[in-house]
């Protein structure tokens, strides 16, 4: 099919539907502004509030109709919604950054992208990880490197990040050191989304005596920090850092699970 | 060097991971006592085999092995369903 | 070693011979405590009295690390001198704080801070 110089169409996204696409085609201008806002007064009218604007065929987009896209931008972001652009071509893409559009409207290169985005940010999507590790020590700052690097990467702050690599240390090296895996592993679960985070350390062990057990689970229920002293401080920092701490301890197999919450969204 | 060693690693598949899991198996690597070049190298190769993948595999989980054996990293990437998606090699030195 | 690793240097302090800055850069975590721990007797057994330790440059400190740190402290202090801390960030005072070790260390603000307290 054919399609005129510029054409603007709004059709559902079949991958999401709470989500519109407004397709645009060709070279975009002062025409395109009064059905564009009439467009998006409709979506508002129907209560859909989300936007992905299809750039991949725009050749030109004139500054009246980014100024246009600006008041939508605006319109549905009044009522929680959003509005991203999809795709421009370099060319494009370099003309808008000039215009400081990409300070203002995020930028996916696919749908695939937009959709990770979308389902993270606006349906509270989470994002796991799990780990089967040898239990030794010096893997440690890797793993902890990570799991920050997980965590910045999806906007939590420096600080949650850091504190989240203090747990996974002290549970790391805590199942190294004490648990004594007998199969010279552990293992780790990590799971958040925007507003909470989960992460449980676990390793196998030797048979534990009823007694043994019930040491390790002291030591989890009551960590104590002495004053000067050079070790023992590992779960009573985690401990004070999450939000909620718990532990499993059996014959062969000891975990430690914590929640952190978020502070601020 | 240690007897051979395995890491495995199922993870979301999300673009703005990559960063971080290469980094992951080049830290991970230099633990494993491989020199900074080789490091480097596991580093790419670990963004080439992901790369795709995310791609294709836009959601779900991925699933790295790491298997370190003298002087030898072998990567392998799966998919949700446990189908291979690609090898590399990297010779540590 | 590489550079996430910590990097550990020592430097002597202008007009105090005694002294010691002890510069610390990357983490401070339990692939590394110990050296600290044999840096620290290595420099008592040299006769040094006092460490300034410049943190302005360590990024991340675990509960080992700490461990390490109050071990340098009690040593240093066993023997007449003393232990300094400068140059902090955020995050590790946190954990600091946590611990309850920011009443057993002296931790300044600056470098300067901590090395006018030696003259």
């Amino acid at each position: 099919m054919t399609l005129p110089v510029s054409t603007v169409l709004l059709e559902p996204f079949a991958e999401e539907p709470t989500v519109s696409v407004l397709r645009l085609y060709g070279d975009i201008g002062l025409e395109a502004i009064t059905r564009i806002s009439a467009l998006v007064d409709d979506l508002v009218e129907k209560k859909r509030f989300h936007l992905l604007v299809d750039l991949s065929q725009v050749n030109f987009l004139s500054s009246p109709v980014v100024g246009a896209l600006m008041g939508c931008r605006e319109r549905l972001m009044r009522r929680s919604g959003s509005i991203a652009l999809l795709a421009p071509k370099p060319e494009l893409a370099e003309k808008l950054n000039l215009m400081g559009v990409n300070l203002v409207f995020p930028y996916y290169s696919n749908k695939n992208a937009f959709l990770r985005h979308f389902r993270w940010e606006y349906q509270s999507e989470s994002r796991s990880l799990t780990l089967e590790v040898p239990a030794y020590a010096g893997y440690v700052p890797a793993i902890r490197r990570l799991i920050a690097g997980l965590l910045l990467s999806k906007g939590y702050t420096p600080r949650e990040a850091f504190q989240l690599e203090s747990i996974v240390d002290e549970l790391s090296n805590n199942a190294i050191e004490h648990g004594l895996p007998i199969d010279k592993k552990f293992s780790i679960s990590f799971s958040f989304d925007k507003s909470s985070i989960h992460l449980a350390v676990a390793n196998g062990c030797k048979t534990l005596s009823s007694e043994a057990q019930e040491l390790i689970r002291e030591k989890f229920r009551n960590p104590c920090i002495i004053p000067g002293s050079m070790r023992g401080r590992g779960i009573a920092l985690v401990k004070k850092i999450a939000s909620d701490m718990t532990f499993r301890v059996d014959a062969q197999r000891v975990q430690v699970s914590i929640t952190k919450m978020r502070e601020e969204s | 060097m240690m007897e051979p060693q395995t890491i495995r690693m199922d993870i979301s598949s999300d673009d703005v991971f990559l960063p971080y899991i290469r980094q992951f198996v080049s830290d991970s690597s230099l633990a494993m006592g491989f020199d900074p070049r080789s490091a480097s190298l596991a580093e790419v190769e670990t963004n080439s085999l992901f790369s795709y993948a995310i791609d294709v595999i836009p959601s779900g989980i991925l699933r790295l092995e790491c298997r370190f054996e003298p002087s030898l990293l072998r990567l392998s990437l799966f998919d949700e369903g446990g189908n291979l998606c690609g090898t590399r090699e990297v010779v540590g030195l | 070693m590489n550079d996430k690793q910590m990097l550990l240097t020592v430097e002597f302090v202008d007009g105090v011979p005694m002294a010691r800055i002890l510069r610390f850069s990357g983490d401070l975590d339990s692939t590394n405590a110990e050296h600290v721990s044999e840096v620290v007797l290595s420099l008592l057994r040299e006769g040094v009295l006092h460490i300034v330790a410049d943190f302005t440059k360590l990024r991340y400190v675990n509960s080992t690390g700490l461990g390490a740190l109050l071990f340098a402290n009690k040593k240093m202090k066993e023997a007449g001198g003393s232990m300094k801390i400068a140059g902090v960030n955020e995050n590790v005072f946190e954990i600091i704080e946590i611990i309850g070790a920011n009443t057993l260390l002296e931790i300044h603000r600056t470098m300067d801070d901590a090395i006018a307290t030696l003259k």
